[in-house]
């Protein structure tokens, strides 16, 4: 279920190819109208996000409902930063990124104890002891309304508009999904695969397996928090309703609709079929939730191991067993 | 007092979703996000079935028929139309549903909550003495939940259907064997659940209102029972239910309402630390 079709290699460096992915998307931005813009946005961020969280569940078979307290942390974070020491925020998102890394290393050490649904429901009791501190946490958090993200400026750039936002989101993204791609193609990431699957069989080969699963949160945990930064200057706020358990499982579902395999595949079109598509049938209004619902089932009705994995299962089928 | 009997009359309705979650689960192997949207669509029944002047007898039997149904609905669901996906597709199909439901009855009766009337004692109150005073509908909560947990203990031990339904949650391929009608017994755990969910939806009713998200609010705690009782005996969840009930309510009259989740995680986590495979199990976790 989880072989990789062989590709050619690559003749440059995947930043290469990150970055003019990047660039395309920056330049798809501006070929948008306003509002599908800022769905983009949403969109480049919520990609960044599902690939941590695929990476996680898909590739290293890491239950987790923590996600968007990274979100949070790293809204929080940098906005608190930006606010308190008036600092740029070319110094803040690497300071709040950090931290994000190093927390998630550290919630990681729960998953060599715990699997599965406990794993799960251990996460989900940091998530909510984390909106508890957002919610009570006065003047540093802004309590249940947050923080209102300062302009800001960048060098050679300028004021941080929306669509300078836009446009860092969707770099972002892109290259987040050439390096990720190429992380879960690198040794840590076989080894990952190789827990998820065969976690004994994975121990005798070598594999150092509490490493590797704390790695693998530590590395989820960073993006996700990259990606908070993000959604605190596209928002403006870093409202904690944003960081809410039901985003865990849209996270969770946007993994599952992807494929849960490794590949850069399904983290992209999960957000897109949940939520750029219901998005754009705004108009829908009080339907919305009834069309979210049924997309969703219908997609798990015929694409039962998700998007990339029935294609994936599809195209073995044609090739036949052997290969 | 008056604190024991509220926080076990919360806990039951913690418990009546637990044990309707861990018949399900340890059935099918399945978490049931939408169990909370059964207990919600139960209460509806009750609370429209009351409406229309039906008489107490049809108000408690509608919704437990109605949540038979939906259990063999979403047997159908999992079973037939979901039957090649992993187990996760499989509970995220449930979540599915369960925010058709939400919204569905959210389209219907709008978010604003429909009042009930409980239906053994009405509002009445029983006093204490001392001026303390308790709902006498935290007594039917407490004493329905003990009769439903009794009649499944007995099921379960006693009857041919009660050891089969045991058989196949234990080992499908081995029951199928032995000549147990697999499916049917699967079908049967999915109704038992939604009949207790309705149940419980309808114990609720009275005390919460009837509105669109009630069940989504009963389903988080009750998962903690059921975590904390093991996911996989009805006593476990029903002690799971009832201590979490009991130690919430005590929380928040002591510390504080902020408090409460964090004090429920607390209890979340040790119970995990401490025994990982809940505390009435008796067996061992799998690590990985």
């Amino acid at each position: 279920m989880t072989t990789i079709p062989p590709l050619p290699r690559f003749p440059y460096s995947p930043l290469v190819y990150g970055a003019v992915l990047g660039i395309a998307a920056i330049a798809f931005e501006f070929a948008l109208p306003a509002y599908p813009r800022f769905v983009f946005g949403q969109f480049a961020i919520l990609v960044i996000i599902t690939l941590g969280v695929n990476l996680l569940l898909g590739v290293a078979g890491l239950l987790s409902l923590a996600s968007p307290a990274f979100v949070g942390i790293g809204a929080n974070l940098s906005t608190a930063i930006m606010l308190r020491a008036h600092v740029p925020i070319l110094i803040s998102i690497p300071i709040a990124v950090l931290a994000g890394w190093c927390i998630g290393w550290i919630l990681g050490f729960v998953s060599l104890r715990l699997a599965g649904f406990y794993l799960a429901m251990v996460t989900f009791g940091f998530l909510d002891v984390f909106l508890v501190i957002l919610n009570e946490g006065g003047d540093w958090t802004g309590g249940g309304y947050g923080l209102i993200v300062p302009m800001t400026t960048l060098p050679l750039i300028g004021p941080v508009t929306l669509n300078v936002v836009i446009a860092i989101c969707a770099f972002t993204a892109g290259l987040a999904i050439v390096l990720v791609r190429e992380l879960q193609r690198s040794r840590i990431g076989r080894a990952w695969l190789a827990i998820k699957d065969e976690p004994i069989a994975a121990e005798i080969q070598g594999i150092d397996v509490p490493r590797m699963k704390t790695l693998a949160f530590a590395v989820s945990s960073a993006l996700a928090t990259l990606a908070g930064t993000y959604q605190a200057l596209l928002l403006g706020v870093t409202n904690p309703s944003a960081y809410s358990l039901n985003v865990a499982v849209a996270h969770l579902t946007y993994v599952v609709v992807g494929g849960m395999t490794a590949s850069v595949v399904g983290p992209i079109v999960g957000p897109f079929i949940l939520f750029v598509i219901p998005e754009l049938f705004r108009a829908i209004g009080q339907y919305r939730e009834v069309f979210y619902g049924a997309v969703l089932l219908l997609v798990l009705i015929l694409a039962p191991n998700g998007i990339t994995g029935t294609i994936y299962d599809l195209a073995k089928r044609r090739t036949g067993p052997g290969q | 007092m008056t604190l024991l009997v509220g926080g076990i009359a919360i806990g039951a309705v913690y418990a009546l979703v637990a044990i309707g979650l861990t018949l399900i689960f340890r059935a099918t192997g399945v978490v049931n996000f939408a169990q909370g949207e059964m207990l919600m669509a139960g209460a509806y029944t009750y609370v429209l079935l009351a409406q229309k002047g039906a008489n107490t007898f049809v108000q408690i039997l509608g919704p437990i028929a109605l949540g038979a149904v939906i259990g063999l609905i979403f047997f159908f669901v999992t079973r037939v139309l979901l039957r090649r996906a992993p187990e996760i597709s499989i509970v995220i199909g449930t979540l599915a549903i369960s925010i058709l439901m939400q919204a569905g009855a959210r389209l219907q009766f709008t978010d604003n909550p429909m009042r009930a009337v409980p239906w053994l004692f009405g509002d009445r109150d029983f006093s204490l003495g001392g001026g303390s005073a308790i709902s006498l509908n935290s007594f039917t909560v407490v004493a329905v939940t003990l009769i439903i947990f009794a009649a499944l203990y007995v099921t379960f031990t006693t009857t041919t259907y009660g050891k089969a339904m045991r058989a196949v949650a234990e080992d499908p391929r081995r029951a199928a064997i032995t000549g147990i009608p697999v499916n049917r017994m699967l079908a049967l755990s999915w109704s038992l659940g939604g009949m207790v969910a309705a149940i419980a939806g309808v114990l609720l009713a009275p005390i919460t209102g009837v509105f669109p998200a009630m069940g989504a609010g009963v389903l988080f705690p009750a998962f903690i029972a059921a975590a904390i009782g093991g996911f996989e005996s009805v006593f476990g969840a029903l002690s799971g239910g009832i201590i979490l009930g009991v130690v919430q309510t005590y929380a928040v009259v002591g510390v504080g309402g902020v408090a409460r989740d964090g004090i429920t995680f607390a209890l979340l986590v040790a119970v995990l630390i401490w025994r990982p495979q809940g505390i009435f199990s008796t067996v061992k976790l799998r690590t990985h």
